[in-house]
């Protein structure tokens, strides 16, 4: 004889199927539940992943704090270097020159085409500690020496450039020569700088590989007449988390005239887009639970009408309505569980075959349900989050719990002597 | 619950006045009117009447599982009425036994299982409900039939069951509703034997309701209800 609590052991008898309407209506619930917590598990993994990416490139390129002097250049940026590093949070400092220029192309045929990009200076030596924008080079190779740049694949694409080709550079320092200059009376008509794609960089972000060039430091301090200043300091962390502990920090022991952006600041737009993008997620999807524990519960009210001569007999063998309520919501806990486990199990077996299912998806169809072009990736990211599929567990079990709340509640409610006479 | 033995010249069940009228919305239907009645512990008494004179009322009134219109019950020394719903659970699962005519087991448990519902919601430990269980089954002739489901067994078979299943927490007053009322008279006569059988040799109270004068004659003690009042018996 089961051992289980005597509530526990009349819910599970109860569950065994009996070819019964109710019966097949309760695997339709259990199948809801489970269809709930599948596409809630797929989805959220497949937003966590994006989130993840997302940060990863945009942290690839921007490093996680940005150190600034309001207005003015960064003077004596190497003891400002040397000070930073001091801090046991940061894991790798770099100089850098951010600004915009106009680049003009030079193609052998046809007209040259014009664009106005940002372009960042970089000392090599130390832009390999805090981004991976050196490393994300897929085409020719990240020499900055001399007159050398690397561009983003897309604004290559967009250029037509190739690694090799020779690209034109106007500073704003020239125009203002030009218009001084032309004030003054002369002529003197602006010079372009030239110099010649050495690399395609793909961080896989589209803003930065389509708006971005890259030279060396020096090269960029010249372009904005900067002489050894620079505009600021990017600075990568060991644990990104802390990015406004090490902040606060760096502030405390930098001074006051020092600007410090953190890299959620910086992008709090996007990342807060995408949080919140991902709650509404969660709330929509709850609502294929909350359809299906609507299952569970007209299938619990059916049960007890059908069950309510027995109610009335466990009644007179001294059942309290507690008992009697514990039967069936032990019943409604059951199904959510089934539920539940069956979901994480789709769930987590969708997620590792997602990316077999869009390829095979795209044979079948021909149709592509996340175009690269669009999306930037060619396999769906995701990113499984231990307090998300709690969240989604234990919210699917409480739902289907709270359905079977009502039927339970008008079971143990039963006035024992009507029970008995229900016909 | 008061567990102290009646005092001296106060009956073990005492009913007094009981009024039951079932509130049909457009009327008033009176079934007991002022139903006076007085069990000894451990006595047989057979409860005679029609069908429809009102017998399951007044067993259902007895056991707790309804309550009066007017009137109280007592039962050794404690008033009912003064009991919240989950003492008077306790107080039918611990002191009240039932058996009905249409045995109301429950389809989804074995004999076993059925027979040890009571101790089991009374939280006794599953290898000691187990063990009474199974002497019971045993003492009914059913030992070789633990297992099997409601469905599996004949009607007689299955009042037994619902005879052990009273039995199982010791109760001190069984209430038989028409025990018989859906048997062949041979299988009626083999429950109505095992019944006297049982309450012989466990002093347990035994009221039995029925409309068989056959039946009622088994009693030392006979009351007829009539028109919702207790005459005893010729």
């Amino acid at each position: 004889m089961s051992r289980l609590p005597f509530e526990l052991m009349l819910a599970l008898r109860y569950l065994r199927p009996k070819r019964t309407f109710v019966s097949v209506v309760t695997l339709i619930s259990v199948v809801g539940v489970m269809l709930g917590v599948a596409v809630l598990i797929v989805v959220i993994a497949v937003m966590s992943g994006f989130d993840h990416q997302l940060r990863d490139k945009i942290v690839g390129f921007n490093a996680h704090l940005r150190i600034e002097s309001p207005d003015v250049p960064l003077t004596d940026y190497e003891a400002l270097m040397r000070r930073v590093s001091a801090n046991p949070r940061v894991k790798g400092v770099a100089p850098y020159v951010l600004g915009q220029v106009m680049v003009k192309t030079e193609p052998r045929a046809g007209s040259p085409r014009y664009f106005v990009p940002g372009v960042r200076g970089v000392l090599p030596r130390y832009e390999t500690n805090i981004s991976r924008l050196l490393d994300s080079v897929r085409e020719g190779t990240n020499d900055l020496r001399g007159y050398r740049l690397l561009v983003g694949r897309q604004l290559a694409i967009n250029l037509g450039l190739h690694v090799g080709d020779p690209l034109a550079i106007y500073s704003v320092r020239q125009f203002e020569n030009w218009d001084s200059s032309r004030k003054k009376g002369s002529d003197e008509a602006p010079v372009a700088e030239d110099y010649t794609v050495r690399g395609i960089f793909d961080l896989g972000f589209h803003d930065f590989d389509a708006a971005f060039i890259v030279v060396s430091l020096a090269n960029a301090q010249d372009l904005f007449d900067l002489n050894n200043d620079v505009h600021g300091l990017l600075v990568a962390l060991r644990d990104p988390d802390e990015a406004p502990a090490a902040k606060a920090e760096l502030l405390a022991s930098l001074g006051g005239n020092h600007e410090i952006t953190s890299w959620m600041e910086e992008n709090s737009t996007i990342l807060e887009a995408l949080v919140v993008e991902k709650n509404m997620m969660f709330y929509l999807l709850f609502f294929i639970g909350l359809v299906a524990a609507f299952g569970i519960c007209s299938t619990l009210i059916a049960f007890v009408v059908q069950k309510t001569r027995e109610i009335g007999a466990l009644r007179s063998l001294g059942a309290t309505g507690g008992q009697i309520m514990w039967v069936f919501l032990s019943q409604s806990l059951i199904l959510g569980a089934l539920g539940v486990a069956a979901g994480f199990g789709l769930g987590l077996l969708a997620v590792a075959y997602r990316n077999d299912f869009l390829f095979y998806m795209r044979r079948v169809t021909g149709f592509e349900l996340f175009p690269a072009k669009i999306y930037n990736f060619s396999e769906l990211p995701a990113l499984l989050m231990p307090q998300d599929l709690i969240i989604i567990g234990g919210g699917s079990l409480l739902i289907c719990l709270l359905a079977g709340l009502l039927p339970a509640w008008k079971a143990g409610r039963l006035r024992p002597v009507e029970a008995l006479r229900h016909e | 619950m008061n567990d102290a033995a009646t005092p001296v010249g106060v009956p073990f069940l005492l009913a007094r006045n009981l009024d039951k009228t079932y509130d049909l919305g457009h009327r008033a239907v009176p079934v007991l009117r002022g139903v006076e009645l007085t069990l000894a512990r451990g006595s047989f008494t057979a409860l005679r009447g029609a069908s429809g004179a009102g017998k399951s009322t007044l067993l259902h009134l007895l056991g707790g599982l309804d309550v009066p219109t007017a009137g109280e019950i007592w039962l050794d020394g404690q008033n009912l009425a003064c009991l919240p719903g989950r003492r008077l659970a306790e107080f039918r699962n611990r002191r009240i036994g039932f058996v009905f005519q249409a045995y109301y087991l429950l389809p989804e448990l074995d004999a076993l299982e059925n027979v040890c519902a009571p101790a089991r919601l009374a939280r006794v430990p599953a290898a000691e409900a187990e063990r009474r269980g199974r002497a019971l089954l045993a003492r009914v002739g059913l030992g070789s039939r633990v297992d099997h489901r409601p469905s599996e067994l004949s009607g007689g078979e299955q009042q037994r069951v619902a005879i052990a299943r009273a039995l199982m927490n010791e109760p001190e007053l069984i209430l038989a509703d028409e025990p018989t009322g859906n048997l062949d008279s041979h299988t009626g006569q083999e429950i109505i034997d095992l019944l006297c059988t049982l309450q012989a040799e466990r002093r347990t109270g035994l009221l039995i309701a029925t409309h068989d004068s056959q039946v009622a004659a088994r009693a030392p003690r006979v009351l007829d209800l009539v028109d919702g009042r207790i005459t005893p018996g010729p």
